[in-house]
């Protein structure tokens, strides 16, 4: 078994890594979809942070002068993090506005068979 | 497992070439001139474009199929892990890549036969288009059927994938796991002499991977761009039917107790969001973390106040040029630092004493850029998508 | 010398938020942005003859701080002379496009489109050059949401649809490549390749974490084979490709696809090692599925009526002409993968933009039943299309000519399975390329003749295609020179 339990954040997060992939594989609605992407995203997100986390130490943020490495928290993850939400948000933002503009043509949110026939008579 | 994957690879790719091979070759957009040719072409064979006029259906159909078909695609990668697996375990990855030929070839054998679900409502097409209809409904229900049982399938592999690694990744929390490393004891012990910044993570992002971070306002700059690509022509129609009313974006809310509230918190939520970003390298936060606050307050008031208000101080337009204004600030001063860096110029800027508000050279100015290209991004982005009307 | 590919990435970077500003001047946006793809061009060709003479590679710290604590570019010969094909094909292709995006994208918008065209360029080079796999993440966000993007400009129903089947399927691959990142992360504490890839080799000699580096291996493979449309993840392919304005068709299949196989290719070869990647047998998955697309591609490919989604299938093939060589696992056939690349690279904005003038001229139908003698009114076009489509066949003294010839050559121990492959994919290339080109030249029957005599084309596009043509030529003739120096800079990869 390995560490699975002990790494109960880390096996949290992969199953919601997977949620969020099946959410963007099945859900035939655009914003479900998008929802998904970002369960999937904050996953990894939790995941990085509990890599960074050390038990008993403090946030990385110099306290009284003490350089010591040993009493705080692995910086990088947090880091990495910050990166990866801004990207999330981005990619959000975009779908969203696809999504949008998708209601606009379609005046449906669905990307399924029913709605696009229909869809594509009246466009025509 | 292996079996089912085998199976669900078969149906899969048997069910991709079927798709393929109908997939829409005629776009909805453009008007085709009268004249009605016989394809020459070598391979035709199924003719379900000639439809003509009665093409709507079929297209519908195909649509479908390719919107589903564009979500298969991820099933089949997940089925695909399966294999790499299989040789790892046996061991012979020599032995194993012929056998992945007649798996390949395998998939013209299929499309071979595919072909008659698909004939079969083509003599029908002139008459009785209501029950080719209700076929093909079925055909795709089914599909659709399949498909969800493949995804669910595949998704429950990559699960069971990353369910395994974790078992094995290193145990959490602990002192001695690889990624405690050389790496972040440096930032750690020598951050403050490195960059001055007291808050390490803010030395990180903004001094010793500081590409990243910029590579990471650029991302937000081309997410607006898109947005404002794809919202802001449409914007300008008038059109109605809107979603929202007009009223509450132009005068904001009505309740009185909201406005009054926010009225009351605004000025504070603000200030908080300036706090933040000006100690981004004292405390936690940063740019970001500010800047999103800075913009949440700005699409707070947007929202108490309504567009009149917040026009005084605040347009798409103008967030844009403050923006831009604040990435170009930002690439010129880190521009500046990766010059001196790389060719061994020592940096003039000075360091400052660690703990005082003017101190982490470029940290500073930095962090005031990122929070400014932030807090413009997230108003300029609510505001298009507020201001958007759907017709 | 060294400073050169900043300042190439820091020229697109610049310029992209800059054009944004010239919103009304759309006329002043596009020159600004084709002086910057041709100054970053000639700056990184100016790299080829440095690194030629002195070889090697150099690595440009950004900012203070050495690998492992800050972020790096890394580059030698393979670098600049991709750098410099890309940037020039980027360059000729939005000049031979030009018409068709003036058409396409409404004139209020076309600077935000040039924009997304700078950050592509800008997340190429950055692509290409990186040193640091959390960059490559970061920056292949930025290709992602520019190519999307630059997919959609064209707001039709059918654009829309297209952009967001290619953005669904390239977030989920991102999300793998993410967390492949993250894995990877977790078991060795590194980011920057060369600390990365000495661990990952202490880690294969003393045999720890093997499943998860294996799960990291197998996902990024699959985020990046989505990406760049390897054989089974290629379905979002031709939509997004086949429907995109001319101009975006030519830099997706051209330029776009191939920055996240060089990606793979460095993953392969400079994060985990050759000699693991083929122990770990994703080699033989990578060519089994190389093999497959450059059959399967051919056969969707003749199956098209679309013009443009035909040209799209066989961009398929060709991406698995590259990957079987990636397979081979040699750097010979590395060499030869990534001459082939170079070669489809210039070759498919040629079909592209010759599909472009044949579309006009056919009344801007799309389909090859329509096209009969288009060639004959677009002459320069069909010509181009000509040309293109000896190449992808692979026609003596054409480039796709030369770089089958290499792959062949250094298929090694798989050089049965590949030249059966080959002969197969040729014959079916030449069988759907040749019956449009027959098409394109035949004389239209007096009543079809509805599209008669498009006025003459634009002299820059009459440039463009004969410069394609011409470089076309030249790689088949030429090839040897172009293929020593990709050796050369494989080998010290």
């Amino acid at each position: 078994m390995g560490n699975l339990f002990s790494n109960y954040y880390e096996l949290a997060s992969m199953l919601l890594f997977v949620v969020g992939f099946l959410i963007l594989l099945i859900q035939r609605n655009l914003i479900k979809k998008i929802i998904g992407l970002n369960i999937m995203d904050t996953s990894v997100f939790l995941f990085l942070a509990a890599k960074g986390y050390i038990a008993g130490r403090m946030s990385p943020i110099i306290r009284d002068g003490v350089t010591d490495a040993s009493r705080y928290i692995n910086p990088i993850p947090s880091g990495l993090v910050l990166t990866g939400i801004v990207v999330a948000v981005s990619t959000t933002a975009f779908a969203l506005a696809l999504a949008l503009r998708w209601y606009q043509q379609y005046n449906s949110l669905e990307v399924d068979w029913t709605t696009l026939k229909h869809l594509l008579k009246g466009e025509k | 497992m292996g079996i089912i994957s085998d199976k669900g690879k078969k149906t899969l790719t048997s069910f991709s070439d079927w798709v393929s091979a109908n997939s829409p070759d005629i776009p909805a957009e453009v008007v085709y001139p009268p004249k009605k040719d016989d394809h020459g072409h070598g391979h035709d064979d199924h003719g379900h474009d000639d439809h003509g006029g009665h093409g709507h259906d079929d297209h519908g159909h195909d649509d479908h199929c390719e919107a589903a078909h564009a979500d298969e695609t991820h099933a089949h990668e997940e089925v695909l892990h399966e294999e790499p697996l299989k040789e790892a375990s046996h061991e012979e990855p020599a032995a194993e890549a012929p056998q992945e030929e007649p798996a390949a070839e395998a998939v013209e054998a299929p499309a071979a036969e595919a072909p008659p679900p698909i004939e079969a409502p083509e003599p029908a097409k002139p008459e009785e288009p209501v029950s080719e209809e209700a076929k093909l409904c079925a055909e795709v229900g089914a599909i659709e059927r399949s498909y969800r049982a493949v995804a669910t399938i595949c998704g429950i592999m990559l699960a069971l994938i990353l369910v395994v690694t974790v078992a094995l990744l290193p145990k959490f929390g602990m002192a001695n796991n690889p990624t405690v490393n050389e790496v972040s004891r440096r930032y750690l012990e020598e951050g403050i002499k490195d960059t001055g910044a007291v808050n390490t993570v803010a030395g990180m992002i903004l001094d010793y991977r500081a590409f990243d971070t910029l590579g990471e306002s650029i991302v937000l700059f081309t997410a607006t761009i898109t947005v404002i690509f794809l919202l802001q022509q449409s914007r300008r129609k008038d059109n109605e039917g809107k979603i929202g009313s007009t009223e509450a974006n132009l005068s904001g809310v009505r309740s009185l107790p909201a406005k009054v509230i926010i009225r009351i918190a605004l000025p504070f939520s603000l200030l908080y969001g300036i706090y933040v970003v000006i100690n981004g390298h004292l405390s936690p936060g940063g740019g970001f973390s500010g800047g999103t606050i800075i913009g949440a307050s700005l699409i707070l008031s947007h929202l108490a106040f309504g567009e009149r208000f917040t026009k005084r101080f605040a347009t798409v337009d103008g967030c844009s040029k403050v923006m831009v204004a604040a990435l170009l600030v930002y690439m010129g001063l880190k521009t500046y630092s990766v010059y001196t860096g790389a060719n061994g110029i020592e940096s003039i800027i000075p360091l400052g004493t660690p703990g005082s508000i003017l101190s982490a050279g470029l940290i500073f100015p930095l962090n005031i850029c990122v929070g400014l290209v932030v807090s413009c991004t997230m108003f300029t982005l609510y505001s298009l998508f507020t201001d958007w009307k759907i017709s | 010398m060294n400073n050169i590919p900043f300042i190439t990435i820091l020229l697109a970077m610049v310029g992209s938020v800059i054009v944004l500003l010239l919103g009304k001047k759309e006329k002043t946006a596009y020159l600004l942005m084709q002086f910057i793809f041709a100054v970053v061009a000639a700056l990184s060709f100016v790299l080829i003859p440095y690194f030629l003479k002195n070889g090697g590679t150099i690595t440009y710290t950004l900012g203070h701080f050495p690998s492992p604590w800050g972020n790096e570019l890394r580059f030698g010969l393979m670098e600049s002379v991709l750098a410099f094909a890309f940037s020039a094909i980027l360059f000729l292709s939005v000049a031979a496009g030009k018409k068709g995006v003036l058409e396409d994208v409404k004139s209020c918008k076309q600077h935000c489109y040039y924009s997304l065209l700078l950050l592509l360029l800008l997340s190429l080079l950055a692509l290409i050059y990186t040193n640091d796999i959390f960059t490559a993440y970061v920056f292949i966000e930025i290709n992602t949401l520019a190519s999307c993007g630059i997919v959609m400009v064209k707001e039709s129903g059918e654009t829309l649809k297209a952009t967001i089947k290619y953005l669904i399927i390239s977030l989920m691959a991102s999300g793998l490549f993410l967390i492949s990142i993250a894995i990877m992360y977790a078991i060795t504490g590194h980011l920057l390749i060369p600390a990365l890839s000495e661990t990952v080799k202490t880690l294969v000699s003393s045999g720890d974490y093997r499943w998860p580096l294996l799960a990291t291996a197998i996902l990024i493979t699959v985020s990046m084979g989505v990406k760049s449309a390897m054989f089974p993840f290629h379905l979002w392919l031709p939509d997004a490709h086949g429907t995109a304005t001319t101009a975006s068709s030519s830099i997706l299949s051209g330029v776009v696809v191939k920055g996240y196989i060089i990606l793979l290719i460095k993953i392969y070869y400079r994060v985990f090692g050759i000699e693991v990647i083929r122990s770990m047998g994703i080699l033989n998955i990578v060519f089994a599925m190389g093999i497959a697309g450059m059959i399967i591609g051919s056969v969707m490919a003749m199956r098209e009526k679309n013009l443009k989604r035909m040209i799209a299938y066989s961009s398929v093939a060709q991406i698995g002409y590259i990957y079987a060589g990636i397979g081979v696992g040699t750097w010979a056939a590395l060499a030869a993968a990534l001459f082939h690349m170079v070669v489809h690279a210039f070759t498919k904005p040629l079909l592209f933009s010759s599909a472009g003038g044949l579309i006009e001229a056919s009344g801007h139908s799309k389909l090859i039943a329509d096209m009969k003698g288009a060639g004959r009114r677009n002459k320069l076009a069909g010509l181009g299309f000509l040309v293109g489509t000896c190449s992808m066949i692979g026609v003596p003294l054409f480039g796709g000519f030369t770089s089958k010839v290499y792959l062949a050559l250094n298929a090694g121990g798989k050089m049965y399975i590949f030249l059966i492959a080959l002969a197969i994919s040729s014959c079916l290339n030449a069988m759907y390329y040749l019956l449009v080109a027959l098409r394109i030249f035949s004389k239209p029957s007096p009543d079809e003749d509805l599209y008669a005599d498009e006025k003459g084309s634009a002299s820059n596009y009459a440039f463009v295609i004969s410069l394609f043509a011409a470089i076309n030529i030249a790689l088949g003739v030429g090839g040897i020179l172009v293929y020593d120096m990709l050796i050369k800079g494989v080998e010290i990869l």
